[in-house]
């Protein structure tokens, strides 16, 4: 049951007043509105026209509504219950720009499809997946994704063209308001203007482009001609699929999904007090939704989508994590999915205005990927393996011309410098797991303190081992009053042999003796009744030891038992 | 493990230091005896700096606080963090004894 962080004014099972709800799913609205950024760029990079534009802006607006919604149910299968709105993930910015090159909006919401249903298909099985996603490589693809983009961002941002010129003055003014608006409203800002601090930013750069006269009498038509309301499925192109696009398109799954573990884990967090460690089925249901979302996405025909950490960011600095605003915010995406009036104004978004936006928020992904990256020692192994990997990312932006001499069947790892190093650092991470399990032992004789005895062995082999501080806190924890309770109850009068594993994911320790088996309650017995039973004290040792492990399993056989306590450690 | 006392008006204050399991719950236990018998009718058992509680020293918690309220006082505890506040938690003590995230708490408490 998780504790109410006293922080909070609205938590996430909390009902706030209708207007302030209202307020609350509006701010959330305008932070989400910014990766509408990303569907313009796709179809402008693809040469598409406003209309194209309007239709996919309108499509990520309804999925991601839905999207919003089916992840805070809850309770059932799907959703982690959580407020994380759904937003234009930037993760499928590479992989649509390619695909929408290659076969256009067709080919966009097919390979969306398909990859979508390798998150859900991933999330049914996460646990499993945990090797190949330890802390330094969710942190490298997160910075990479946003390193990907810096390109595309500057050259929109300067208005280079094609060669790389500049196109004009005007360009780089508009682009450098902008940006100086997002940012100053960020950092000095205050209340509403702080909170919509991009979408403000994006107004004033679009003020600033009219005066230059970057606006032609194309773009006021297509907004004034654009209706309040419409349906624009028919406007659908349809789906295609091609195998060069499969590998851009897993590497945008797999960084959604090293993603959503982290904005889902920063969910628990912040909607508990007491939080300890990762709630992984909590987690499954988020990706769940996660892949459910992005799949509608594809299928109606919008930008691939996942979970939003400025959402994530705006809920801690608001206070308010209701899941009713979830609800709100959603609500509202849906509705403006139906207002191409609204999503017109995206379309004609001026290309510097566009660059000043990714710029902010690319600039806060590569900075959050680094602070997860430095959340872990680097050893020699780990700084091999995330460094070679970054640099064969950015070798691929810095050497185009070498990249377009390699075979052509390399081209889908290499065509970014997400998808390469994305590639490399999963390969690297897992040959470099060869030897990587450590094991230590000791035994522990009837004439020992076995409190003392396991906390030494602890102390000695958590710090040799560098492994987490609060997982040996429970270990420890679950060893001791394990040994105890085989000492204080006569389950054994000789030695405890006490073993540990460690292999970076997970604490294994073994703890085996010859005599009785402990029961490991899955009840603990009533408080009272600890000093009325003797065996209510031995019950309650099983229980605390069941309950401080993640995994635990015995074997009793002739005599001799073997007891395995699990930790997760990833 | 390591137990000190202190008195803040009229609260006798046990600071419990390091960890509290079958080798260590006797010197709590007589620390606790002790006060009673020489009339402490407000006993507060800091734990902001345990390092683990185990079944044995939860019992030896719960048979104090009984003591305590057969002859009319009262026992809390306070300031625990992490694995012993779970282990309070788990164990089902705050239905049966105070237990107060700081020890100004638990003083306004007793």
């Amino acid at each position: 049951m998780a504790k109410r962080p006293p922080n909070l004014t609205y938590a996430v099972d909390e009902n706030p007043p209708a207007l302030v709800s209202a307020v609350l799913g509006l701010q959330h609205l305008c932070v989400v509105a910014i990766s509408f950024v990303f569907p313009v760029v796709v179809i402008r990079q693809m040469g598409g026209t406003h209309e194209q534009a309007e239709f996919m802006v309108n499509m990520s607006m309804l999925a991601a509504g839905i999207g919003t919604v089916i992840q805070a149910f809850p309770r059932g299968p799907i959703g982690s219950g959580y407020l994380c709105p759904m937003v234009c993930g930037p993760s499928y910015l590479t992989a649509s720009l390619v695909a929408a090159q290659a076969g256009g909006l067709s080919l966009v919401c097919g390979m969306t499809a398909l990859s979508a249903l390798i998150v859900v298909g991933a999330s049914r099985i996460m646990n499993s997946l945990r090797v190949l996603f330890p802390t330094e490589v969710v942190g490298l693809v997160v910075a990479m994704v946003g390193i990907t983009v810096l390109k595309l961002s500057v050259t929109s941002f300067l208005g280079l063209d094609d060669q790389g010129r500049l196109t004009g003055a005007e360009h780089l003014v508009v682009g450098v308001v902008t940006l100086a608006t997002i940012c100053i409203l960020n950092v000095w800002g205050r209340g509403f203007a702080r909170l919509a601090c991009v979408v403000i930013g994006m107004g004033v750069g679009y003020i600033a482009s009219a005066f230059f006269g970057m606006f032609t009498t194309e773009h006021s038509a297509t907004v004034a001609l654009a209706r309040w309301i419409a349906f624009p499925f028919t406007h659908h192109p349809g789906f295609s699929f091609d195998a060069a696009m499969i590998v851009p398109f897993v590497v945008a799954a797999v960084c959604s999904l090293l993603k959503n573990v982290g904005d889902i884990t920063t969910c628990q967090k912040i909607n508990d007090a007491d939080w300890q460690r990762t709630d992984m089925p909590n987690v499954s249901k988020g990706m769940l939704a996660d892949g459910l979302g992005c799949l509608v996405a594809g299928l109606v025909g919008g930008h691939g989508l996942s979970g939003s950490s400025s959402n994530i960011g705006l809920s801690v600095a608001t206070g308010a994590t209701s899941r009713v605003v979830a609800y709100i915010a959603g609500g509202m995406l849906v509705l403006m999915a139906f207002c191409p009036k609204l999503s017109s104004v995206f379309a004609i978004m001026p290309s510097s205005v566009i660059g000043a936006v990714l710029l902010f928020a690319v600039s806060f992904m590569v900075i959050a990927g680094i602070e997860i990256l430095a959340s872990r020692m680097l050893d020699a192994r780990k700084t091999i393996v995330v460094g070679l990997a970054l640099l064969a990312g950015l070798s691929v932006d810095m050497l185009p011309d070498v990249v377009a001499q390699t075979p052509k069947w390399a081209h889908p790892l290499l065509h970014s410098s997400l998808s390469t190093a994305t590639i490399v650092v999963i390969v690297l991470n897992l040959v470099f797991r060869i030897g990587i399990r450590r094991r230590a032992a000791t035994e522990i004789s009837p004439d020992d303190d076995a409190g003392q005895a396991v906390f030494e062995f602890f102390g000695v082999h958590g710090g040799r081992w560098a492994a987490r501080r609060d997982v040996i806190e429970r270990a420890r924890a679950a060893g001791a009053q394990l040994v105890e309770a085989i000492r204080d109850h006569q389950l054994s009068d000789g030695t405890v042999r006490f073993e540990a594993a460690f292999d970076e994911l997970n604490l294994a320790v073994d703890v085996s003796y010859d005599g009785r088996g402990l029961y490991l309650a899955e009840r603990p017995p009533a408080a009272a009744e600890l000093l009325e039973r003797d065996d209510a004290s031995l019950e309650l040792a099983g229980y605390l030891v069941r309950h401080h492990s993640d995994t635990t399993s015995i074997e009793c056989r002739d005599g001799h038992c073997r007891i395995h306590l699990g930790f997760a450690h990833a | 493990m390591n137990v000190t006392t202190r008195d803040i008006d009229g609260t006798s204050v046990v600071r419990v230091q390091g960890r509290l399991d079958t080798a260590t719950a006797p010197s709590l236990e007589a620390t606790c005896s002790e006060l009673i018998a020489s009339g402490a009718t407000r006993i507060v058992i800091e734990v902001a700096q345990l390092e683990y509680l185990s079944s044995a020293g939860i019992r030896v918690v719960l048979a104090s606080a009984k003591r305590m309220q057969a002859g009319g006082g009262r026992l809390t505890v306070c300031g625990a963090q992490g694995i012993v506040l779970e282990t309070l938690q788990l164990s089902g003590i705050p239905e049966i004894i105070p237990v107060c995230p700081t020890l100004d708490d638990a003083l306004d408490e007793a």
